[in-house]
């Protein structure tokens, strides 16, 4: 049986550098070859922590993406200190999977089962907090991966990149820096059972995971319905930032330490995850044509709308022409994804009452160093 | 909301909601019924004006959504708007006189041509968007079954609203009370005669030759996009106003608006261009067109990569890798055909900041 390694720490204290956000958490998740899942969802997975509804659980995840056989090598040639918690972690799980002759895919840490989730509930993911664990990520792409040039890349490539948290920025070169925008690329739940082991790599509309949607980051709640007793919930993929498409199939692969609370909603039937921010509404659709995405995204968010707002066939339809964007999340193969943005601002009758409030307007305040 | 009472004080209110004085323009092109085609885009019309590059334009568009063209008067008296309003007026006249392309090509109306003196095959025009009013206090929305969007076979039958827009407070009352849209004015068509050995081009498609239909809410005041000269003059026309819009514009028509625009034309010669592209105050756009919104995502992937390979001296993988890292990927028009998906590169990525020309304040978005 699996154990859990680190026990609860209750009411630790996590400041950011920034000052503006601190968050405590009821529960501390590590990741080790025991305390994570290799590259799939499934409801055969026992829980290696179980919380209570609207627990804290400060989850570390790592990366793998890039990192060779040999990392302590690969990070001494990249001048990156190996004095680092996450970095360690790397080196311990790959170590162990040599022990036991493993291949690892990757990691999401978990799984965590809420008690009393139930099949017909919703599971709420809050993202408390997300916090870098090492200065440092790298972006990869190969020929014939699944995006839009996958066939004109004529080599596998890679690059690593540096994070600087204070300056909420990632370096790409001396002369082009892109503000971090972090966030968890996968966030799921396991399948009916019948569904057997669901590879990691494609998202579903049944049980979250792969979107890489920045969207879902500090401030924001994702909403999963829940098909397993106790929802059986892994994270992992940590993104320093993401431009929507992500075209090259990777983006920077980083290592984040999130705050994340669960909150169970009974018998509710969602069917279909969907998203909330401090501003937006975000419904989706995934398929593997963009053209049955957009289709699928576009039922979706005339389903929301006629719950929140019993709005008909064509007065949503309207609706979503007129004031929604459809976005493109993931332009991969298969399980694109298309995202709706839905403004909270167009409904006059909105009231405020959202467990988020930022603490200063604008983006940088909400990437948490 | 009484229209009349707003109609009388349209101007002002626009004044008012979007700028504190009318942008200066050098001519005026009204849409009156000889200034227009019915959704056709050729050389063969006469120029409808002659400018130099340099000179700025104010452009008036008619949009004919909801007026039935057999009884054009029948949608201004349901909707208490007098028929003597410059913009009931103009529409009456275009649907009682302006003819049909022979080919039976047709589509939204667009105004136009503008004939750019010294403008030829290989030179890109350049049009700015310094400003875009609104010539009526309502808009109208429709879709209809089988018409290419995501949803047309689950669409029953043919659906049209008009819905009333408050220009003092800048929002369309999508239901009074309830829910409002923020204002945000575009022309859903801008684009340049096709070559001369094509013939014409319906407003249908945008494509990549001669721009058009893009429907794309960047187009908003602050824009800029550049286009292809295909032939002497390069023939400029816009039209299909829009209110608002969201990406995707689902039901096929947008919130379809009568706007007037103000435009600067500015002509780089020798510069050959395959494929229209945009500039905003915090972006550099570039779209793709195909009926698959794959190949779509694939051909604005591909010019992000150029682009960024020419502007930054990177490789190609390091642009492949900034595309991916950085841009936006928006599905713009989900109509067949000619799907079209938007990637946008943020400027402030760029430590080295390029000059543009829009010093106004970031035009309205929500």
């Amino acid at each position: 049986m699996r154990t859990l390694l680190s026990g609860a720490v209750a009411l630790a204290f996590v400041a950011s550098s920034a000052g503006t956000r601190a968050a405590d958490f009821d529960h501390h998740l590590k990741v080790t070859i025991d305390t994570a899942v290799f590259g799939y969802y499934a409801a055969e997975t026992p829980p290696v922590l179980t919380i209570k509804s609207g627990e804290r659980v400060k989850i570390d995840t790592v990366s793998l993406s890039g990192i060779p056989d040999d990392p302590e090598t690969f990070y001494r040639e990249q001048g990156i200190s190996t004095d680092n918690a996450a970095i360690q972690d790397i080196i311990a799980l790959k170590s162990e999977a040599k022990k036991r002759n493993l291949t690892l895919r990757g990691p999401l840490t978990g799984p965590i089962a809420v008690e009393g989730a139930e099949p017909g509930d919703t599971l709420e993911v809050r993202v408390l907090s997300l916090k870098f664990r090492a200065n440092y990520g790298i972006n990869s792409t190969r020929p014939g991966g699944t995006g839009p040039l996958s066939d004109l890349v004529p080599r596998p490539w890679q690059q690593v990149y540096r994070i600087d948290p204070a300056r909420h920025r990632a370096i790409f070169s001396p002369t082009i820096e892109m503000p971090l925008q972090p966030h968890l690329g996968q966030m799921g739940v396991a399948p009916p059972a019948e569904m057997g082991r669901l590879r990691s790599g494609p998202p579903t509309m049944v049980h979250g995971g792969n979107f890489d949607l920045r969207e879902i980051t500090v401030g924001s709640s994702l909403y999963l319905p829940v098909s397993v007793k106790g929802g059986i919930f892994t994270t992992g993929d940590p993104h320093a930032l993401q431009g929507n498409g992500e075209v090259t199939g990777f983006t920077i692969e980083c290592n984040i330490e999130g705050i994340l609370q669960f909150i169970v909603h009974k018998a509710t039937g969602l069917k279909v995850p969907r998203i909330e921010t401090p501003t937006h509404y975000i419904a989706i659709g995934i398929h593997d044509e963009l053209d049955g995405a957009m289709r699928a995204a576009t039922l979706e968010a005339q389903a929301f709308l006629k719950e929140k707002e019993g709005m008909d066939f064509f007065t949503s339809y309207s609706f979503l022409s007129m004031g929604a964007d459809f976005c493109v999340t993931r332009a991969l193969k298969p399980g694109q994804m298309i995202h709706v943005m839905i403004p909270k601002s167009h409904f006059l009758a909105h009231k405020n009452t959202y467990w988020y409030r930022p603490p200063s307007p604008g983006i940088a305040a909400l990437a948490t160093p | 909301m009484k229209f009349s009472r707003l109609a009388l004080s349209a101007a002002a209110v626009c004044t008012a909601a979007f700028a504190a004085a009318e942008v200066k323009y050098d001519h005026y092109l009204p849409s009156s019924y000889t200034n227009v085609t019915w959704g056709v885009y050729s050389a063969e019309y006469a120029p409808a004006l002659k400018i130099k590059s340099g000179e700025t334009v104010k452009i008036d568009i008619a949009n004919s959504m909801g007026v039935n063209r057999a009884n054009p008067r029948k949608f201004f008296t349901d909707n208490n708007i007098p028929l003597d309003h410059p913009v009931a007026r103009d529409l009456i006249a275009i649907c009682e006189k302006t003819p049909n392309h022979p080919s039976g090509v047709r589509g939204a109306l667009l105004t136009g041509p503008v004939y750019v003196e010294g403008a030829e095959p290989g030179d890109t025009l350049e049009v700015r968007t310094l400003d875009v009013r609104f010539r009526v206090p309502y808009g109208v929305n429709s879709t209809s079954p089988g018409a290419g969007h995501p949803l047309a076979d689950l669409v029953p039958r043919p659906w049209t609203h008009k819905f009333d827009l408050d220009l003092e407070r800048s929002v369309a009352l999508f239901k009074p009370g309830e829910i409002e849209l923020p204002l945000a004015p575009f022309m859903g068509q801008m684009g340049v005669a096709p070559p001369a050995a094509t013939g014409a081009f319906g407003a249908g498609p945008p494509t990549a030759a001669h721009g058009g239909n893009f429907d794309f809410q960047e187009l908003c005041r602050g824009g800029t996009l550049f286009l292809p000269v295909n032939v002497a003059g390069a023939h400029f026309f816009t039209g299909n106003g829009h209110a608002l819009q969201g990406n995707g514009e689902i039901t096929n028509p947008s919130l379809e608006v009568n706007l007037t625009g103000y435009f600067q034309f500015i002509l780089h010669k020798k510069k050959p261009l395959a494929m229209s592209y945009m500039e905003t105050p915090t972006h550099y756009v570039f779209v793709g067109i195909h009926d698959s919104l794959d190949e779509a995502v694939r051909q604005a992937t591909k010019q992000c990569v150029d682009f960024l390979q020419k502007k930054e001296g990177l490789d190609y993988y390091d642009a492949y890798a900034l595309t991916s890292l950085t841009t936006d990927f928006a599905v713009v028009r989900a109509l067949l055909p000619a799907q079209m998906v938007s990637a946008l590169i943020p400027k402030n990525i760029f430590k080295t900041k390029t000059d543009y020309w829009y010093r106004g304040p970031t035009p309205t978005k929500y």
